[in-house]
């Protein structure tokens, strides 16, 4: 059964009182809102995920609420609740959906039994992954969103999930986060891309989310294999270049946008260095997005 | 002052059940201490070194003599002073420890 599957009035009984298990792939949450307005924007940005019922064993149990009925009429806010702890300052209310996308990051980021986690987008061609690790602010949710509508499948915008047997990765593909001039940039790069409501104001500027094309969703229980690390940097005005980089770097670079590199040990290591390994890592320098992505498909063709 | 010339050197090993891991790739090596969780990455001089003590307790100066030999270095008291502030990085580290 999708989120769309259930009426809207069942939709918000269910996020109010049970709670629901959102499965976005890699994990799956038992979500609970109380936020009225919050389920109307949810339902449209998760319609086409699933839900897991009968429930196995959710990762993660999310609620969001306002913080408390005088709160709700005096400048009203939203809060939230990872595994039973509000680990944030409350938010305006009218910024619930970005605080739910928060939530559901930091429950991924604190969770202690999590796989091993890197801060970076990724993507899927012919069975590959297309791994960006990325600080804020490198043009690496940008990129991703536009690869996401020219042959590459969406995984994440945010996290590479390792898986530990395989070492292969897993796919948790949720909306793609985009400030300020990003989503004007995407709206006109794609038509056929969807975006939530733009909100202003937040910790982050002026925000928006790209939702995942339909295949990525459906597909979000299918993982791929090492295949290319390339970390972006966006450089207003550079010709897109790509350069090669070492092991050594690469892996320098998971290990700086990890989440959880130092608590996973050996086992960690091993991960890292196997994936290394087995992929071809470069950095990029792009400012056109055309221009990267013809670079990275030939990449990913053997040129 | 370390030397190639001494009669006796101290000797090292891993520490005990914590041996490294090991990877070299090209020249360069990223290793995990399991003792501290830590990962380090090494020269090829410092991974030499390392190698060296993979099969048991070794006499520094055959340290020095191997690192000498396989990286084609002067085998002078200059390399075993950098050796030995290698080995003693390596101690505090928690990757070695001396045998007495």
């Amino acid at each position: 059964m999708l989120v769309q599957d259930l009426a809207p009035a069942d939709l918000g009984r269910r996020l109010r009182t049970s709670g629901i298990h959102l499965d976005t792939g890699a994990f799956t949450t038992h979500l609970h809102i109380e936020v009225p307005h919050l389920v109307a924007e949810f339902a449209q940005a998760y319609a086409r995920y699933r839900l897991d019922e009968p429930p196995a064993i959710d990762d993660f149990r999310v609620r969001l609420a306002s913080p408390s009925l005088l709160r709700r009429y005096f400048r009203p806010q939203v809060q939230h609740w990872v595994d039973g702890v509000d680990m944030m300052e409350p938010l305006p209310l009218d910024h619930a959906f970005p605080f739910l996308e928060s939530a559901l990051n930091l429950a991924i980021a604190s969770d202690d039994l999590a796989p091993l986690i890197v801060h970076s987008a990724m993507l899927e061609r012919d069975g590959r992954a297309l791994v960006m690790p990325a600080p804020s602010g490198s043009g690496k949710s940008t990129l991703c969103a536009a690869l996401a509508w020219r042959g590459w499948r969406l995984m994440s915008d945010e996290v590479t999930v390792f898986c530990f047997e395989s070492g292969g990765l897993r796919a948790n593909p949720r909306p793609v986060s985009l400030k300020n001039h990003a989503v004007d940039v995407i709206a006109a790069f794609e038509p056929r891309a969807r975006f939530t409501r733009l909100y202003r104001n937040t910790q982050k500027g002026e925000l928006a989310y790209m939702l995942p094309p339909d295949e990525a969703v459906a597909r979000a229980g299918e993982g791929a294999a090492p295949g290319l690390l390339i970390a972006p940097v966006y450089r207003a005005g550079a010709p897109s270049s790509l350069t090669r980089i070492d092991r050594v770097q690469g892996l320098r670079w998971l290990i700086d946008n990890s989440v959880n590199y130092s608590s996973m040990l050996r086992t960690g290591f091993d991960i890292l260095t196997r994936f290394v390994d087995r992929s071809r890592l470069y950095t990029l320098t792009y400012s056109d997005l055309d221009e990267a992505i013809a670079l990275i498909d030939r990449l990913h063709a053997g040129d | 002052m370390p030397s190639f010339d001494s009669s006796s050197s101290p000797f090292w090993r891993f520490v005990a059940g914590h041996a490294p891991v090991v990877r070299d790739w090209d020249g360069e090596y990223v290793v995990f201490a399991p003792l501290s969780g830590d990962t380090h990455l090494l020269d090829v001089v410092g991974g030499e070194v390392l190698t060296a003590l993979q099969s048991g307790a070794v006499e520094a100066r055959l340290i020095y003599q191997r690192v000498a030999d396989l990286l084609e270095l002067p085998a002078d008291d200059m390399l075993a002073a950098r050796v030995d502030a290698i080995l003693d990085e390596f101690d505090r580290a928690g990757l070695i420890e001396r045998v007495d």
